[in-house]
């Protein structure tokens, strides 16, 4: 077996991993982390299977403009951080 | 027999654990009369201990249910799917089926469409009404986001909620963080650059339209992040975006339905092919890129304000 | 060639030019651009119908390149005639729902409201012209979004979980239709409906390949059967149709799943053959479940609390005689799933129209026992509801009575068991259809005994809505109730039209049906 195929079985697995373990976290910020570290991944994927419009896309997207919503998201529902904001509103 | 003709009544009308839900058209009810329902129910369950064994015996089996429903339907569909990717011709090998159809975009594709890219000349050239349907999905999104989440600040109630939201928001506006303000000033300049770059060589190396737009989408959210949403207010203003997509949409739309019509009529339609290799070149593949380009970035940098303030651009601005 | 032969794109493209021009314009110009440009989308499909009827179908390439490597649309007489009927339905929704919209919708959103439509519209013009699945998919993505869209405008809390729901459902169908779609295309090789289905008999005369494109459509058929309200996949229509503003219930369900049940049909006929069909079986089960889906429909209905999701789960019954249609794997069959197609539209958006205008006359509730003599306080829409629940039933004159004798008609061509279900069917399904319908129809009509003692609740009642709705001009209260008793009327035509001259209509979806293949 060549390289490119030891590297093929060692991505495709930790994406299997990483999909399984976005389900089972208990915490809102590691799963999103995690998402987007398969999308990086799955960039990688794109480029050993040769198509490279598809890498910078996913690599864009994926991982960096829908991460940055989720994370936005999360600021937005997360309510616990509400005392440390109006304590720092009223600071300034 | 009476709890089974029950159990089916429940089950048909798909009201297991709904039963607020069917009643009038009136409107939601006000945070007080929230505050009242939520003291009465507590009340109610205390007094009443039944009442909760019931309602978390009939929780309990409807979750029993729904994970062993759910367990099944994943390991079938699982299985099913790994079972049909195992019967298909394998990766990498000539199939003689798919071969008619690839086989001109491959050899004919350079010359037909005069793109050195032979991906962004189908996308383009060949399967241009899939794109251009493609280009209003992300527009769709845009237009569901907007009605989800603007905030229109001449009707916005002085409610503590809004106004907390968007002075909390101001607060957060320029970043005090010292890494992101500097990541911001060196990098954004690159990844604009970049996402220029690869919008204008979309028919020469790979790229177009789509990768383009997202990258220069997120330059100018990194940019917004970093600096605050006053820098970027100057040069993006409502006005902008509206206009901007706007145009970039319609001429899509025109300039492919030009191609249509004269492709299906017969008539020539005089757009040249140019040099393959050069900027200029690949016909219509151009204007189209950088057309995407721009509707994708400003749906992007959208989306981002909106979820950071409400608005794709400045309050005061309009 | 003639000018005629571009209609079809420029329904396409106008549409979506309208959309872009909506977001640009302030809310009540966009209203009314929409309703102009819908006329003159009635007039262009109306053109094409009669192009196609003398003429024959007729291929359109979109681009310079030819079919396998290009793109490319096809119109026929049944395509016209379905866009047709959708584009007169989408007219009467949108300008009768216009009341129920000013109070549902915050103002600074109906542009956006209607450039959604528009996208809708479009997507929907595509996917009856469409010859190619891929480009199938694409529209599918946006009717998906858009519908999701015009359900979340309304801003109570309960839409919202509602919209939520079906959203989640959506998506899932929309996805299991990629994967059925991405393995058809890897063992075919073409996207383009006609040479898929060369490639597919090829294929299909090697017994081991027969497993693997059987599994591939059963995918593809489950996410469609998920987005219209085939049998198990009911459950998200009550919530749905009953929270949406008026506009949006009556196209989603009159016009969104029968989009999406289209699709489905043009890809069981023109990518992959009826006769491989009915051989692997998938037929057999779309027909189970479809006799599953209407009698369990009608017995929710029975049981239902609140009008509108009476009307709700009717539709799921509804849907249920298409699949039906499509199961019974003749043309014979087909033809009265196409005709259940174009009356359920008529009808159904009728009955989602006049329910809203008769809770407003009681006090805004939707319950049935508020709803009491509402037809009296509300002549018009209690009439309409009269004309479409009876059609619904099967009264003689109505479009109901026609589906139901050519439905009779197809399953007489069939041998045996499946007869015998199909009449069986029928029968118990137009018994339980009188049930809930003549049920209501009395409840509105018949004045409660408190009505009769004194008029002082009600005028009550009466004072609170009309001081709330004193702002709007009594002028402008005049025009929506015009433009509602307009397209009332019109839809009220088509479905006269449809029960007393049904073969004229049936003869064109045969004639329709024999090049659609």
């Amino acid at each position: 077996m060549d390289i490119k195929e030891i590297l093929s079985i060692i991505l495709l697995s930790l994406l299997i991993i990483c999909a399984i373990s976005v389900n089972f976290t208990k915490k809102l910020l590691p799963a999103v982390i995690i998402f987007m570290s398969y999308s990086s991944l799955m960039c990688i994927v794109w480029i050993l299977m040769e198509s490279p419009d598809l890498a910078i896309t996913e690599a864009a997207v994926g991982a960096g403009i829908s991460g940055t919503l989720f994370l936005m998201t999360l600021k937005k529902i997360e309510a616990e951080d509400r005392k440390r904001d109006e304590e720092n509103i009223q600071k300034n | 027999m009476k709890k089974i003709f029950k159990k089916i009544k429940e089950l048909s009308s798909g009201e297991i654990m709904s039963n607020i839900l069917d009643g009038s058209t009136e409107p939601d009810p006000s945070r007080e009369q929230l505050k009242e329902i939520k003291k009465e129910t507590i009340k109610s369950l205390e007094e009443n201990p039944d009442f909760e064994a019931i309602v978390e015996r009939q929780r309990k089996s409807f979750n029993l249910l729904y994970y062993s429903f759910a367990f099944i339907g994943s390991v079938c569909l699982i299985g099913v799917l790994l079972y049909l990717v195992s019967m298909l011709p394998r990766y990498g090998v000539e199939n003689p089926r798919t071969v008619e159809v690839v086989k001109r975009y491959v050899e004919n594709g350079l010359e037909e469409t005069g793109a050195v890219n032979i991906v962004s000349g189908m996308i383009l050239d060949y399967r241009a009404f899939d794109t251009l349907g493609e280009s209003h999905v992300l527009f769709t999104a845009l237009i569901c986001v907007n009605i989800l989440l603007r905030i229109d600040i001449k009707n916005m109630r002085s409610d503590y909620e809004d106004y907390y939201t968007i002075k909390r928001d101001v607060y957060y506006d320029m970043s005090h963080d010292g890494v992101l303000r500097l990541a911001a000033f060196v990098f954004s300049p690159c990844i604009l650059t970049f996402g220029i770059y690869i919008l204008l060589n979309g028919q020469i190396s790979p790229g177009g339209g789509f990768s383009g737009g997202a990258v220069l989408g997120a330059g100018l959210i990194l940019m917004s992040a970093g600096f605050g949403f006053d820098k970027v207010d100057k040069i993006f203003t409502l006005k902008i975006n509206n206009i901007v997509t706007f145009s970039a949409l319609t001429f899509y739309s025109f300039a492919k339905g030009y191609v249509f019509f004269t492709g299906a009529n017969g008539i020539e339609n005089h757009i040249p092919k140019g040099t393959p290799g050069a900027i200029l070149s690949g016909g219509l593949i151009l204007p189209l890129d950088i057309a995407v380009g721009i509707v994708v970035a400003c749906t992007m940098f959208g989306f981002y304000s909106l979820f950071r303030r409400g608005s794709v651009a400045s309050h005061i601005n309009g | 060639m003639e000018f005629v032969r571009n209609f079809p794109l420029f329904t396409i493209v106008l549409s979506l030019f309208s959309s872009a021009l909506c977001m640009m314009l302030s809310g009540k110009k966009a209203r009314n651009y929409t309703i102009i440009y819908e006329v003159v989308l009635i007039f262009l499909l109306a053109m094409t119908v009669c192009f196609t009827n003398s003429n024959g179908c007729f291929t359109y390439t979109m681009g310079e390149f030819p079919a396998p490597w290009g793109n490319e649309i096809r119109a026929g007489l049944l395509e016209s005639v379905i866009a047709l009927i959708f584009a007169i339905v989408l007219f009467s929704s949108v300008t009768a729902g216009w009341h129920f919209l000013k109070i549902d919708i915050d103002e600074s959103k109906i542009n956006l409201y209607y450039s959604l439509i528009n996208l809708l519209t479009a997507a929907l013009m595509a996917i009856v012209w469409t010859n190619d699945i891929f480009t199938g998919y694409v529209f599918l993505e946006i009717l998906t979004l858009t519908s999701c869209g015009i359900l979340i405008v309304r801003e109570i809390g309960r839409t919202t979980l509602a919209a939520v729901r079906y959203m989640v459902l959506n998506l899932m169908g929309s996805g299991l239709f990629l994967l059925g779609v991405v393995l058809l295309y890897d063992l075919s090789g073409h996207l383009l409906m006609v040479p898929m289905k060369k490639a597919i008999t090829e294929l299909a005369a090697d017994p081991q390949n027969v497993q693997v494109i059987t599994l591939s459509v059963a995918i593809l058929t489950i996410g469609l059967a998920i987005k219209s309200g085939l049998f198990p996949f009911h459950f998200w229509m009550p919530d749905t149709y009953g929270w949406a503003t008026p506009t949006s219930a009556s196209i989603l369900s009159s016009l969104v799943s029968k989009g999406y049940i289209f699709l489905l049909l043009k890809i069981y006929c023109r990518a992959i053959g009826l006769e491989f069909i009915s051989r692997s079986g998938i037929e057999a089960v779309v027909f189970v479940l479809a006799v599953c889906g209407i009698i369990f429909g009608s017995f929710s209905a029975l049981y239902a609390g609140n009008i509108d999701r009476m009307v709700a789960f009717s539709s799921a019954a509804q849907t249920g005689y298409i699949y039906m249609g499509l199961g019974m794997g003749t043309i014979a069959g087909l033809t009265a799933a196409i005709f259940q197609i174009i009356c359920h539209a008529v009808t159904k958006s009728l009955l989602f129209l006049s329910t809203p205008y008769l809770a407003e006359a009681s006090s805004n509730s939707l319950l049935f026992k508020k709803l009491q003599g509402s037809a009296h306080r509300e002549k018009t829409a209690g009439f309409f509801f009269t004309v479409a629940s009876l059609s619904m039933v099967g009264i003689p004159i109505f479009a109901g009575f026609s589906m139901k004798v050519i439905f009779a008609d197809a399953a007489a061509g069939l041998g045996g068991s499946r007869f015998l279900t199909v009449m069986g069917v029928l029968a118990v399904s137009s018994l339980l259809n009188a049930m809930y319908f003549i049920r209501t129809i009395v409840r509105i009509y018949s004045k409660s005994e408190r009505e009769e003692k004194s008029e002082d609740p009600d005028s009550e009642n009466k004072s609170e809505n009309k001081s709330e709705n004193k702002e709007d001009n009594k002028e402008e209260i005049e025009i929506d109730r015009f433009s509602y008793t307009t397209a009332g009327i019109i839809l009220t035509a088509v479905n006269i039209f449809l029960g007393l001259f049904s073969w004229i209509t049936v003869e064109a979806i045969v004639k329709g049906l024999a090049s659609f293949a």
